[in-house]
């Protein structure tokens, strides 16, 4: 492989430390899944069935009271990173750390409770025959986190936190409409007073004002509670106001992490620039044949990946061990040098910017 | 039945006239839709935006005639080329919605009959519905697949659902809404459940149909910079009821309505870090007990006295003699909202 065999893909620490130390971490970390593949497939091709490699040496590092943006297209591993910190996955490889302590084995019932999630699909995580009001009082009841007698109380209080009228307490999942039912996730999680929250998605359900109070309220909760975040979307201008650091995950690898300000000013990979390059921006002047304004940033380039478990999926064929940058058939930078998957490696300068790229030159001109 | 109100530059395919849907719960009707009129023509697009649960979905059901159980039209005309469908009996009106209008939702996956090859689902309604043979029906399948710019249709026809990426099953959805040659296409947040790479492709899909195929579109999406995109008119809609209509520069720019000029406020800036997004305090009235008057004036900042006391809420009326501009908000020629500050001659009369 490349010059830099021997040492762990990714294992570098991000170069951005802050002062305070680590609270979540995670180092070399694999999750895979075994696919059975439909029967159909099964018959036509003979050659064993690989697995959904869903996140593939990925090393992170969160700090106290920080929050880490977690960006990149849809399938390419957030959801899987974040369930198998989580301890919802037993991961394949690597390790996972919470406040300095290894998790393997799993977490216990403390380190649960300290690191929650709110899930990308409200409805689906919702015991759709509790109320709401029943399920946070058995949440608070269970976990002890409150004296009996102040289980309703503290339920209001959450309701206001969220931002939902207390009449909601009295109703089910399935009466709210899908914004009111993440803010109940929100509540879920919070509720247990976490050090850590993943939010996966956790407002790419909702419309914008509720958007902006529900970030204005994660980041208000960040400071009064001191929450560590990461923040999983793949709403680019979420993540911007949200993150203090930005990790751009594609395929199941990081392909560049650094302060938000420097990744979004100045991305480095290829696939960052396109991310941010197609964000939908606010049109000054919409048109009759506003069409024309929608441009196709990859219509030069060679459509999006198949899921990875279809048989149709170029994945399979070209990403394979040793098949070179996860990002080549997409890439409009492609050179010869992409058949050897690149490292993640610091770029020059002072900035802790870091990226996977055979063009992003480093100091001792290894990727030049 | 009377010719509808020539709108635009061309009659209208569908519009809605003062319709309302009520949804009965335990605890009272819940009034959903309060009263909403909205019309598209022929190869035009228009978005329809506002907070979560102020009905948007209810009311696109609603013009599919697809209402979940139990929330039933309680009043307004649904009119399918000025022929009021309402009054006909249910399977000739079923009928009649379904033949002109098609509907793309934001779940390509629970939308997908998950152990039906792709295609098939494409070719069912023309083989169904429109009496193709089965040899016609996958070659429209496959044709409809190119449309959608499916690379390959050949061999993806036999895919099934969970074997594509999301963009491409949403595609797959498409091509089926296409099938059964719509006049209008109703597009509940067709790409939210995609990223920005693929959302756009496929909103350069549906673009690209609107205009080859003169469709009129629909479009929800809780994204103003993608509705500012792709609609030549908005729709924003507030408890149940549109507060501002019209063109989608002079109402982006010059918006006439508190609540659209708050919403433009918190989109969040991918090119900039902001201190702290604008949001608009308070919550929307949960629609069983709606506040009398305009139902914004408890969130809204420039709210007076007048703005609740008529306990109808307010009908939007033009902004300009003749303009096709139209804003609900009682005060709208009293404040600034460029500004943000009601405009001096009001503040004289009131103080
Ligand atoms: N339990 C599972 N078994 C098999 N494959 C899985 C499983 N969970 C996820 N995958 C696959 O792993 C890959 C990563 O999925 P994941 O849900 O983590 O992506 P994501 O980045 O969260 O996407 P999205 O933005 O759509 O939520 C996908 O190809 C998915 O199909
Ligand atoms: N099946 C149902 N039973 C009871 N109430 C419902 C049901 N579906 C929707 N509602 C209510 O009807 C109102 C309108 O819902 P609708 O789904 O149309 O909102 P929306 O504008 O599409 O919101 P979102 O942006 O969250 O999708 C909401 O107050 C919601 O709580
Ligand atoms: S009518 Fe009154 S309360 Fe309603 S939007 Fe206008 S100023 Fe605000
Ligand atoms: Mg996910
Ligand atoms: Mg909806």
């Amino acid at each position: 492989m490349s010059s830099q065999a021997g040492t762990p893909a990714q294992t570098r620490p991000d170069a951005s430390a802050g002062t305070r130390p680590e609270v979540l971490g995670v180092t070399d970390l694999k999750q895979y899944f075994a696919v059975s593949a439909p029967w159909t497939a099964r018959l036509a091709r003979s050659a064993p069935i690989e697995p959904v490699k869903a996140v593939d040496g990925v090393s992170l590092s969160l700090r106290e009271g920080e929050t880490l943006g977690l960006v990149g297209e849809s399938g390419c591993g957030k959801s899987t990173l974040s369930r198998t910190i989580l301890g919802l996955y037993a991961p394949t490889a690597g390790e996972i750390r919470y406040a300095g302590t290894s998790l393997s084995g799993g977490p216990s019932r403390a380190q649960r409770r300290h690191v929650q999630m709110v899930f990308q699909d409200p409805y689906s995580s919702l015991n759709p025959r509790m109320s709401v009001g029943q399920m946070l009082t058995e949440l608070l009841r269970y976990h002890k986190i409150v004296p009996s007698a102040e289980t309703g109380n503290r339920c209001r209080e959450l309701m206001d936190l969220v931002g939902l009228p207390q009449q909601a307490l009295g109703r089910r999942p399935r009466q709210f409409s899908g914004g009111q039912r993440q803010r109940i996730g929100i509540a879920r999680a919070l509720a247990l007073e976490p050090k850590v929250l993943i939010a996966d998605e956790a407002v790419s359900a909702l419309d914008v004002s509720v958007q902006a109070t529900i970030i204005n309220l994660l980041i208000d909760l960040k400071t009064e509670l001191d929450l560590s975040m990461v923040f999983v979307s793949h709403n680019m201008a979420v993540v911007r106001q949200v993150s203090d650091r930005v990790a751009v995950m594609y395929r199941g690898r990081i392909v560049e992490t650094g302060p938000t300000d420097a990744v979004f000013g100045a991305p480095s990979h290829p696939y960052t620039k396109l991310l941010i390059g197609s964000v939908p921006r606010m049109l000054a002047a919409p048109t009759q044949t506003a069409g024309e304004n929608l441009a196709d940033p990859l219509a030069a380039v060679d459509g999006e990946p198949e899921a990875d478990d279809s048989p149709y999926s170029a994945h399979k064929v070209e990403h394979g061990e040793g098949h070179g940058c996860r990002f080549r058939p997409r890439c409009p930078v492609a050179f010869d040098r992409c058949s050897t998957e690149p490292d993640l490696l610091p770029l020059p300068g002072i900035t802790p910017q870091c990226a996977a790229c055979w063009h992003v030159e480093t100091p001792d001109g290894e990727h030049a | 039945m009377t010719a509808p109100a020539q709108s635009g530059p061309a009659a209208p395919v569908l519009e809605a006239v003062d319709l309302h849907v009520e949804i009965p719960l335990p605890m009272g009707q819940l009034k959903a839709v309060r009263g909403v009129s909205l019309s598209v023509g022929a190869g035009e697009a228009v978005g329809l935006v506002g907070e979560s649960g102020c009905g948007k979905s209810i009311t696109l059901r609603a013009l599919l005639g697809l209402l979940p159980v139990p929330a039933r039209v309680t009043g307004g005309a649904l009119l399918l080329d000025g022929v009021d469908v309402l009054g006909m009996a249910e399977r000739r009106r079923q009928r009649a919605l379904t033949d002109a209008i098609s509907m793309v939702f934001q779940d390509s996956l629970t939308a997908l009959n998950p152990v039906m090859r792709v295609g098939d689902q494409i070719a069912e309604v023309p083989r169904r519905r429109l009496g193709m043979s089965k040899a016609e029906a996958h070659a429209r399948a496959i044709d409809l697949m190119d449309q959608v710019g499916i690379p390959e249709p050949e061999q993806r026809y036999r895919a099934y659902p969970h074997q594509l990426s999301g963009g491409m099953r949403q595609r797959i959805c498409i091509a089926i809404a296409m099938s059964t040659e719509p006049r209008v296409i109703l597009a509940d947040e067709p790409t939210t459940a995609l990223d920005v790479t693929i959302q756009a492709q496929v909103l350069a899909v549906i673009d690209k149909l609107r205009v080859e195929r003169e469709l009129g579109l629909v479009l929800v999406s809780h994204d103003l910079a993608v509705v500012s995109q792709t609609c030549s008119r908005i729709y924003v809609m507030y408890a149940g009821r549109v507060v501002e209509a019209g063109q989608s520069l002079p109402l982006l720019t010059r918006s006439e309505h508190p609540y659209t000029d708050a919403l433009l406020r918190s989109v969040p800036d991918p090119d900039a870090t902001v201190e702290r997004l604008a949001s608009i305090p308070g919550q929307p009235p949960m629609l069983v007990d709606v506040p009398p008057g305009c139902a914004f004036a408890p969130r809204c900042t420039f709210a007076r006295d007048v703005c609740t006391a008529d306990p109808n809420p307010p009908e939007l009326e033009p902004v300009s003699v003749g303009g096709s501009h139209t804003t609900a908000c009682v005060r709208h020629q009293d404040i600034d909202l460029a500004s943000g500050a009601v405009s001096a001659f009001v503040a004289e009369k009131e103080a």
